[in-house]
């Protein structure tokens, strides 16, 4: 990728990477890609998607022994969560913003937000900061997750304002290795129970997770669904489901 | 009302300018989106007005395409927020509203909204008059499973009463129905009203004055 020819001695720094407003000759916008960099090099956070429920789950880094693990997945309201990779800073910022839009919603609409909207609204605000000389894009992607009157759904926002819906889907850094064991077991999703969804999403996370231990510190769970508000999974909630997996 | 499958609206189609009946042949009641009826009652241009901004906002909704459509608990959520907020700027739309609605596979939705932000929601509601007259009426005859003729007859009732007795009343009224599949509005129905009673016929002064009734 970008880094490793940046390390490499091999991506050319070019006049055109200075600022967003500026495209390649190539048609790309640098600023943007390098973005999307900055998503790849967060640490793996993951979804996936059942008839009833939608589980992320992500790993937690730490900076070393005496530090706390970064905190990866947000509740937004009852029904839609996110997990986030990049730059935590943008990642609050846009749950925060998101957080005070279902609240807003509910209270004039009584109802709760329909999720894709939200996210397609979020993908906008990307998007402004791509056409714009004096802003930057955010550095974060999300995969939010949440549970409409229609059932569960699992989006992907990136730094370039696309946006995508999944059946599940990982992102940050060794995604491809969760990616490969999410499409394996793919077809078993809809018809799998909580537990099972669970279970998959801990079993993904070891990919990613490399030669390291998937444990109780560094692994995040989050479900939601019907009859489930946003739940999240953290420490010694993980105990049963990850004791199954040895 | 709220009845067996759904719930029912009906309204007079008059449009009085302060005591004189004007405009006799109005359609007071709106559907709004794809399952939500509104009543208005009160200030008429205020009705349209808030009828278009709502027209707008289903627009939009469409305009998603993603088969996601508010329903009446958002649509008089909504107004419920629009009222309250113009009363507490010193600007109301001086209305009294029955935003009613069914979607499906969800409950009947019945909602009284007015001018001053007032809102609650009830299995039965009448605006003006009918708040006086009419819902003494639906206490003693409605019930949940009313089926959708019954429904009717009551509030034919309630509006045969209104007419008699307000004098500010008409006798066509229409009837809205939301059964979750579709919502419609009837056509004009005019009322019955019974004026040859004897009270009203018979001479009871020594003179041919035939309208003294005591």
């Amino acid at each position: 990728g970008l880094l490793s020819d940046a390390k490499n001695g091999k991506m050319n720094r070019n006049q055109y990477d200075t600022d967003v407003s500026t495209w390649s000759p190539q048609g790309k916008l640098h600023q943007v890609e390098y973005a999307m960099e900055s998503v790849k090099q967060g640490s793996c956070s993951l979804g996936l998607v059942g008839k009833d429920f939608v589980v992320l789950a992500a790993l937690k880094r730490s900076t070393g022994d005496l530090a706390s693990y970064q905190k990866k997945l947000f509740k937004i309201d009852d029904h839609i969560g996110i997990g986030i990779a990049g730059l935590t800073a943008d990642a609050r910022s846009l749950a925060t913003w998101m957080r005070t839009e279902c609240l807003n919603h509910k209270f004039q609409y009584d109802s709760p937000v329909t999720t894709g909207r939200l996210v397609s609204d979020i993908a906008d605000k990307h998007q402004e900061k791509t056409q714009a000389s004096w802003k930057r894009p955010y550095g974060v992607g999300l995969l939010v997750a949440g549970y409409d009157r229609d059932g569960p759904h699992l989006y992907q926002t990136c730094p370039s304002g696309n946006l995508y819906e999944y059946k599940a889907m990982a992102i940050g850094a060794r995604a491809q290795s969760a990616k490969t064991y999410l499409e394996k077991h793919l077809d078993s999703m809809p018809g799998a129970d909580l537990e099972t969804l669970v279970l998959h999403s801990l079993k993904a996370l070891e990919g990613p997770a490399n030669d390291k231990d998937v444990d109780v510190k560094n692994a995040c769970v989050a479900v939601v669904g019907k009859n489930q508000p946003f739940e999240l999974l953290e420490g010694d909630a993980l105990e049963p489901y990850l004791r199954q997996l040895k | 009302m709220k009845y067996k499958d759904g719930v029912i609206l009906a309204a007079d189609t008059l449009a009085s300018y302060g005591s004189e009946a004007r405009y006799k042949d109005v359609c007071r009641l709106k559907k709004v989106g794809e399952y939500t009826l509104l009543g208005g009652g009160g200030e008429l241009s205020d009705f349209q007005y808030l009828s278009d901004q709502l027209d707008e906002m289903a627009d939009e909704d469409w305009l998603n395409e993603d088969g996601c459509f508010m329903g009446p608990k958002e649509y008089s959520s909504y107004i419920g927020r629009v009222m309250y907020n113009r009363r507490s700027k010193f600007n109301p739309l001086y209305n009294q509203f029955v935003v009613v609605g069914k979607k499906k596979d969800e409950p009947a939705h019945l909602m009284y909204v007015d001018h001053q932000g007032t809102a609650f929601e009830e299995n039965f509601v009448a605006t003006g008059f009918g708040m006086h007259l009419g819902i003494p009426l639906l206490r003693n005859s409605w019930r949940a499973d009313m089926s959708l003729d019954e429904a009717k007859a009551l509030a034919t009732k309630c509006l045969e009463v209104c007419f008699y007795r307000d004098c500010r009343a008409y006798c066509k009224i229409h009837i809205g129905v939301c059964n979750g599949t579709s919502v419609d509005i009837s056509a004009p129905i005019p009322l019955n009203h019974f004026w040859g009673h004897g009270a009203w016929t018979e001479k009871r002064l020594e003179d041919d004055d035939p309208t003294a009734t005591w």
